[in-house]
C-alpha cells in the first residue's frame, strides 16, 4: 500500500493511533470458542446430510451409544427459525434445529453426537445409520420454477420464495426517446464466506444464577439471546449469551445458527456442558453462503450517454432456508434498489426473484447485495461508454447524483444523504493515470500480454436505521444503539457496548470517541463487547453501523458523564459550571493560567468521598445513553475504484498491475483503521472478481469443500494499491461519521471485471461473470477466435 | 478416530520386521505431512506406522560419487536439506528453484524425498523434476533390492509399483553439465494454489539446437509421464515457432488430459501447449 498511514499525534476523531486490542490479538493471547471450556465439558460433532434433497426415513442410532446422540425428538419443545419477511407474496420455510422428516441440502445437521474429544464424537456420527428416500434436488437457478422439480417446502408450488417489482417513471417513453438500447447479461457465482474461525458455540448451566450460558462467535449476542429465548421457549433473563474473541465473521456469524438453537436445547436437558467448533469442510458447505446473483440489463440512453431509463431482471439462488433475521429475500431486495448506484435514474423498471434451491442457505456477506448490484450497473455503464465511444469517466460524470441534488431519492427507494461522486471519480482517474496505457501497452506489444483500465463508483447505505429495516420487512428493526459507560474510583473509564469487535478495531475507535467528548487517553478507556451480561441491550456489529450508531451512543455517553464532570470538577476549583474544560484528563478553569484537578481526583470524590460533592449531584459516575441517526435512511459512503490489468492471452490469467481507491466515509475516526478495512475489503472483493467460487453438482452436491479446491487469495495476490480519503461529513450522524467496513469488498469485481474487458476487446473478447477464472477468461478469447474465425 | 501404533525402528532389519507383507494397515512413514492430511481426512485409517526417522544410514543426507558422475539422496533426506545444498544448487539448480514453490518452509523441512516418491499425487512437483534429469532411484527389502528409473516407480493414481515391504532407500541423480533444466509450475488461480499442470523440461542444447532433451507432465495425468512424441518433434531440431507448435500438438495428442475444478480438459490442454512452449524458450534464455 503507498503511503501507509503513520501515528499522527493526535488522540481523539482523526487520530491515526494503534489500536489497543492488538498486543493480545498479535501475541496470540486471546480466547476463542476453541480456548474456552468448563469442567466435564464434552466436544460434539453433527451428523450432517449428505444428500441434497431427501425424506429421512428412519434414525438407527449406535447400539451402547443410545444416550450421547440426539435427534430433533430427543430436543424438547423447541421451535424452528422462522425468517418470514413482511414483504407480500413472501413464502416461508421453516428451518428446524435438526433435520427431522427431511433434508434439503449437503451439510444439514440431523443428529449432535457427543465424545469425549471432537474425533470421538466424529467416529460416533458415522455409525449413526440414516435411511434416506431421495428426492431430485433443484441445483440451478433455471430450475426454480420447472414442473420436473418438486417443491422444498411444504404448501409451494414452485420453488420460488419471492418475486418482487419495480416500476418508477416512465420506462416505456425513456425506451422511445432513446438514442441506444444495450441489453447485456450477467453472472456473480455462489461463493463460501470464509473467516479464518469458523462458527463454534459453548455451553453450560451456570448453577449459581440459574442461567443457560451461551457462547457462541457471533456478531451478535443481545440479538441471539432474544431467538434463543423464543425458540426455546424461554424467559431472556434466563439466558446468558457471550461473544468471546471472534476471529473474523464478514457476516456468516450474524444469522441466528440452527446448531446454536441445538446446542442450547441439548443443554438445557443434559445439563451437561458441551462445545461445538466448526471445522473448515462444515464451515465451507454448512454455513451460510453468498452472492448467486443473474442479471438482464437494459440501459436506455441519449447519444452523449445520458441515462434515460433502466430495465432489469434479477435473479437470486437464495439456498435451501430464509435465513433469520434477514429473510432469503434480501440479497434480491439489496440487488434491486441499488442497481441505480450513483446516478439520476428516474425511469426504472426491474423484477427480482429470490429462488430457493437445495444448496446452503444464503446469508450476509460483506456488501450484501451490493457488489452484485454494483457489478451489473458499472459494467452496463462501461459498456454504455464503448457502444458511444465515450470515455467512461466521462459517461459517468454525466449521470452521476450531483451534490446540490441531496437528500436524493432514488429510483430504488433509497435516500442518499450527501456526497460528492464526480470528486471520486475524477480523484480516481487522476491516481490511476490513463495516459500510462499507451506506454503500457507499447511496453507489452511483442508479449502475450494484453493490458486493461477498468472503473467502478460503488454506494455503501450504512448505519440504516428504523425507517430502512421497517420498509426491507424483517422481523427485527435495527435502528439504535446504546452504551453504558462507568468510571471507576482510579479515575479510568469502562465502556459496556452491545456492539461486538471481531476485527474493526472499535475498542480503540469507541475509545478514541470518548477522548474526543472527556479528553481522557484512550489507554484509560477499556472496551468491553460481547456479553449481554455486561451491556445494555443492541443489536451488535454488521451493515457497517457499529462506529456510527456505537460511536454515537459513547458519544452520547460521554457527553452526559462531561457535564458531570465540569460540574464536581467546578466546585473543587471553586469556579462556577460554565468557567471550566475537559482537558488532558483534567477539568481545567479558563481563567488564565487556571487551575486544574484531575479526573482522578474528581472520581475520588464522586465514588469514596460523598462529601466533597456539591450538594446538587449524586454519587457515582455512570451513564447508559442510547443513540439514533437524526434520519433513519443510513449514511451513504461511495467512491470509485480503478484497475489497471495484464491478461495473459495465452492462459487467460489476470495479473493486477495497479489498484486506487479514491474514497469518502464522512468524517474518519482513525485512518490507519479505515485503510485497513479498505484493504480488507479490497481482498474479499479481488476473491469474488477472481478465485472464490462454491460450485454445485447437478445432485446438489458442494464441489468445494477445503482450501484446496475453494480459493482465497493470498498476500501473493495483493496489489499495490492507493488509497485517497475524501470527506463529506454525514449531515444526519453525530461527528458526521459514515460507516465503511463494506465499501472495499464491493465494487472490485466490477472495477476488475471492466479491466479485463477493456483489455480483451481489442480481441472481440468479453466476460461478465465472476469468478474471471483463468479458464473463463481464455475461453472467451478462444470464442471470438472461432467467432471471427467463422464471421 | 481410531488408535494406531507409530513404530520407530532403529535399525533398516527392524524396520523390515515392523512391515508386515501385505496389510494395508501398516504403511512405512517418512516425514508424514501427506499421511497425516490423510489420516485427518480419515481417507487413511492405518493399523501400524513405522517411522524411518531412525534407520540412518544411506536413508539419510546426500552424497556425490568420487567420480563426481552421479548425486545420491537417501529417501529421509528432508526437502529443506536439499533446497540448502550448495553441492545441488550448483550441479541440479533447477531441484533448488522448484522448491522454493514447493508447499512451505514448514513442510519442507518435515517432508522426505522417499516418502514424497512413495505417495505417487500426480500433482507433486519433485517427481516430474527427477524424470526430466533422468533420475533413479534404490529400492531396498528384506530380500535384495533393485535400481529402476524414476519413472517405472509410478504405476497410476496415488499406486506405485512398490512391492510390499519395499522402501525407497536413495534417489540417484546423474550430474550432466551440458543440459538445462526447469521446472513450471502452471497453477491456473492463486499462487498458492495446487497446479494444473507441472511441466519439468530438461535439454542439451547447442545455441537453439537440441542435442537431446526430457520432456515430463505432471499433475494433469493420474502419474508424471514422459512426453515421448513431443521430445521426438525436438530432438535434433532448431527450437524455432515451428517446431514448438508441433511439438505441443503432439503433446496433447498423446496424452489423456481429464477435466477437474483447477480447469477444462480442453483448458489444460491449451495450457500444455503454451507453457511446454514457454518452459523451451526459458531454456534458450529467450
Amino acid at each position: 500500500m503507498d503511503a501507509l498511514t503513520v501515528p499522527n499525534g493526535k488522540k481523539g476523531i482523526g487520530g491515526s493511533i494503534l489500536r489497543n486490542e492488538d498486543e493480545r490479538l498479535l501475541s496470540g493471547r486471546s480466547t476463542f470458542i476453541a480456548d474456552i471450556s468448563q469442567p466435564g465439558m464434552w466436544e460434539i460433532a453433527f451428523l450432517r446430510s449428505p444428500v441434497a434433497h431427501a425424506n429421512i426415513l428412519s434414525v438407527t442410532k449406535p447400539e451402547g451409544f443410545e444416550q450421547r446422540v440426539f435427534l430433533l425428538s430427543d430436543l424438547g419443545d423447541i421451535r424452528p427459525i422462522q425468517a418470514d419477511s413482511q414483504a407480500k407474496g413472501f413464502r416461508r420455510s421453516d428451518y428446524p434445529a435438526l433435520a427431522n422428516d427431511r433434508v434439503r441440502f449437503v451439510g444439514e445437521p440431523i443428529a449432535i453426537c457427543l465424545g469425549r474429544t471432537r474425533a470421538e464424537a466424529e467416529d460416533l456420527a458415522q455409525a449413526v445409520f440414516v435411511e434416506f428416500e431421495e428426492l431430485p434436488a433443484v441445483s440451478d437457478l433455471s430450475q426454480c420454477r420447472d414442473p420436473a422439480y418438486p417443491p422444498i417446502h411444504p404448501g409451494w408450488n414452485d420453488n420460488l420464495f419471492l418475486e418482487t417489482h419495480i416500476d418508477v417513471g416512465d420506462v416505456d417513453a425513456a425506451r422511445a426517446k432513446a438514442a441506444v438500447s444495450l441489453t447485456r447479461q450477467y453472472r456473480m457465482n455462489r461463493q463460501a464466506i470464509v473467516s479464518l474461525e469458523g462458527r463454534g458455540v459453548m455451553s453450560y448451566i451456570d448453577e449459581r444464577t440459574g442461567e443457560l450460558v451461551v457462547y457462541s462467535s457471533t456478531q451478535f449476542p443481545h440479538v441471539i439471546r432474544t431467538a434463543l429465548a423464543h425458540c426455546l421457549n424461554m424467559q431472556e433473563r434466563e439466558l446468558r449469551v457471550v461473544a468471546p474473541e471472534v476471529g473474523g465473521s464478514f457476516g456468516v456469524k450474524n444469522n441466528l445458527n440452527p446448531e446454536e438453537i441445538a446446542i442450547a436445547a441439548l443443554t438445557k436437558k443434559i445439563r451437561k456442558p458441551i462445545r461445538w467448533v466448526e471445522d473448515r469442510r462444515e464451515h465451507l458447505i454448512a454455513a451460510p453462503h453468498a452472492r448467486e446473483h443473474r442479471y438482464e440489463v437494459t440501459v436506455h440512453a441519449d447519444k452523449d450517454g445520458l441515462i434515460l431509463g433502466l430495465e432489469a431482471s434479477i435473479d437470486v439462488d437464495a439456498g435451501a432456508y430464509s435465513v433469520w433475521p434477514w429473510t432469503s429475500p434480501m440479497e434480491s431486495g439489496m440487488a434491486i434498489g441499488f442497481l441505480p448506484g450513483t446516478y439520476t435514474i428516474s425511469n426504472y423498471r426491474a423484477t427480482a426473484r429470490t429462488c430457493a434451491s437445495n444448496k446452503s442457505p444464503m446469508g450476509p456477506y460483506r456488501g450484501v447485495g451490493r457488489p452484485g448490484a454494483c457489478f451489473a450497473i458499472e459494467r452496463t455503464i462501461e459498456e454504455l461508454a464503448v457502444h458511444l465511444g465515450l470515455d467512461p469517466v466521462e459517461v459517468r460524470l454525466r449521470n452521476y447524483v450531483r451534490p446540490d441534488q441531496f437528500p436524493w431519492k432514488s429510483a430504488g427507494g433509497k435516500t442518499y444523504d450527501n456526497g460528492n461522486y464526480a470528486e471520486s471519480a475524477i480523484a480516481a482517474r487522476d491516481l490511476i493515470k490513463p495516459e500510462r496505457l499507451t506506454e503500457l501497452r507499447q511496453r507489452y506489444a511483442d508479449s502475450d500480454y494484453l493490458i486493461g483500465l477498468g472503473y467502478a463508483t460503488y454506494l455503501e447505505q450504512t448505519a440504516h436505521g428504523t425507517a430502512e429495516w421497517v420498509q426491507r420487512g424483517l422481523p427485527v428493526v435495527f435502528g439504535y444503539e446504546q452504551a453504558a459507560l462507568q468510571m471507576t474510583p482510579d479515575g479510568m473509564l469502562i465502556i459496556d457496548v452491545p456492539i461486538q469487535n471481531h476485527g474493526q478495531g472499535l475498542e480503540t475507535t469507541l475509545a478514541q470517541v470518548a477522548n474526543e467528548e472527556l479528553g481522557i487517553d484512550p489507554a484509560q478507556v477499556v472496551v468491553r463487547h460481547g456479553d449481554t451480561s455486561m451491556a445494555p441491550y443492541g443489536m451488535g456489529t454488521f451493515a457497517s453501523r457499529s462506529m456510527v450508531m456505537s460511536g454515537g451512543a459513547v458519544g452520547c455517553a460521554s457527553a452526559l458523564l462531561a457535564d458531570k464532570l465540569r460540574k464536581i470538577g467546578a466546585h473543587l476549583l471553586q469556579v462556577q459550571d460554565s468557567d471550566v474544560r475537559l482537558e488532558d484528563g483534567f477539568v481545567v478553569a479558563n481563567a488564565s493560567g487556571g487551575a486544574k484537578i484531575s479526573l482522578k481526583e474528581i472520581a475520588v470524590a464522586a465514588f469514596l468521598r460523598p462529601e466533597r460533592l456539591p450538594d446538587d449531584v449524586d454519587p457515582g459516575l455512570s451513564v447508559v445513553a442510547s443513540y439514533r441517526t437524526s434520519r433513519d435512511t443510513g449514511a451513504w459512503s461511495y467512491g470509485t475504484h480503478a484497475a489497471i490489468v495484464a491478461v495473459d492471452r495465452g492462459t487467460g490469467m489476470v495479473h493486477i498491475l495497479d489498484y486506487v481507491i479514491a474514497h469518502d466515509c464522512g468524517t474518519i475516526v482513525n485512518p490507519m483503521i479505515v485503510d485497513g478495512q479498505m484493504m480488507g475489503g479490497l481482498a474479499q472483493g479481488i476473491g469474488t472478481a477472481l478465485y472464490e467460487e462454491m460450485p454445485y453438482s447437478a445432485e446438489g452436491q458442494p464441489l468445494a469443500s477445503t482450501f484446496m479446491d475453494y480459493l482465497v487469495p493470498g498476500a501473493s495476490e495483493m496489489p499495490h494499491t492507493t488509497i485517497e480519503h475524501l470527506c463529506s461529513p454525514s449531515p444526519i450522524t453525530r461527528y458526521g461519521i459514515k460507516g465503511m467496513g463494506e465499501g472495499g469488498a464491493i465494487p472490485p469485481p466490477a472495477s476488475l471485471c471492466n479491466a479485463v474487458n477493456d483489455a480483451i476487446r481489442s480481441l472481440g473478447a468479453s466476460i461478465n461473470e465472476t469468478p474471471m477464472t483463468p479458464d473463463r477468461v481464455l475461453r472467451a478469447l478462444l470464442d471470438a477466435q472461432a467467432g471471427s474465425a467463422t464471421a | 478416530m481410531l488408535g494406531f501404533e507409530l513404530s520407530e525402528p532403529a535399525t533398516l532389519d527392524e524396520a523390515f520386521d515392523l512391515l508386515a507383507d501385505g496389510d494395508p494397515g501398516v504403511r512405512p512413514m517418512g516425514g508424514g505431512t501427506a499421511l497425516m492430511l490423510m489420516m485427518k481426512a480419515q481417507i487413511f485409517k492405518p493399523e501400524r506406522l513405522v517411522s524411518l526417522r531412525n534407520v540412518g544410514g544411506c536413508f539419510d543426507g546426500l552424497r556425490i560419487d568420487a567420480d563426481r558422475s552421479h548425486i545420491r539422496i537417501g529417501g529421509m533426506t528432508t526437502f529443506a536439506e536439499i533446497e540448502c545444498s550448495p553441492m545441488v544448487l550448483q550441479h541440479l539448480p533447477a531441484v533448488v528453484r522448484t522448491m522454493k514453490t514447493l508447499a512451505n518452509i514448514r513442510v519442507r523441512h518435515v517432508a522426505s524425498v522417499g516418502g514424497n516418491l512413495a505417495h505417487a499425487d500426480p500433482h507433486l512437483d519433485l517427481p516430474p523434476v527427477w524424470m526430466t534429469h533422468a533420475a533413479s532411484i534404490r529400492i531396498v527389502s528384506k530380500t535384495g533390492e533393485r535400481v529402476i528409473p524414476v519413472e517405472d516407480l509410478f504405476a497410476g493414481y496415488y499406486e506405485t509399483t512398490l512391492e510390499g515391504g519395499e522402501l525407497i532407500a536413495e534417489v540417484i541423480v546423474p550430474v550432466r553439465p551440458e543440459w538445462t533444466s526447469t521446472y513450471v509450475k502452471v497453477t491456473t488461480r492463486s499462487a498458492h494454489d495446487w497446479p494444473a499442470l507441472g511441466i519439468a523440461v530438461s535439454a542439451n542444447l547447442q545455441g537453439r539446437r537440441v542435442n537431446d532433451l526430457r520432456l515430463v507432465l505432471s499433475a494433469a495425468l493420474d502419474r508424471p509421464t514422459r512426453l515421448v512424441a513431443a521430445e521426438n518433434e525436438l530432438r535434433g531440431s532448431d527450437l524455432d515457432e515451428a517446431a514448438l507448435k508441433r511439438a505441443g500438438e503432439a503433446a496433447v495428442a498423446e496424452v489423456d488430459i481429464h477435466s477437474d475444478s483447477r480447469g477444462s480438459a480442453a483448458y489444460k490442454q491449451h495450457l500444455l501447449r503454451v507453457h511446454l512452449s514457454r518452459a523451451m524458450h526459458s531454456l534458450v534464455g529467450v
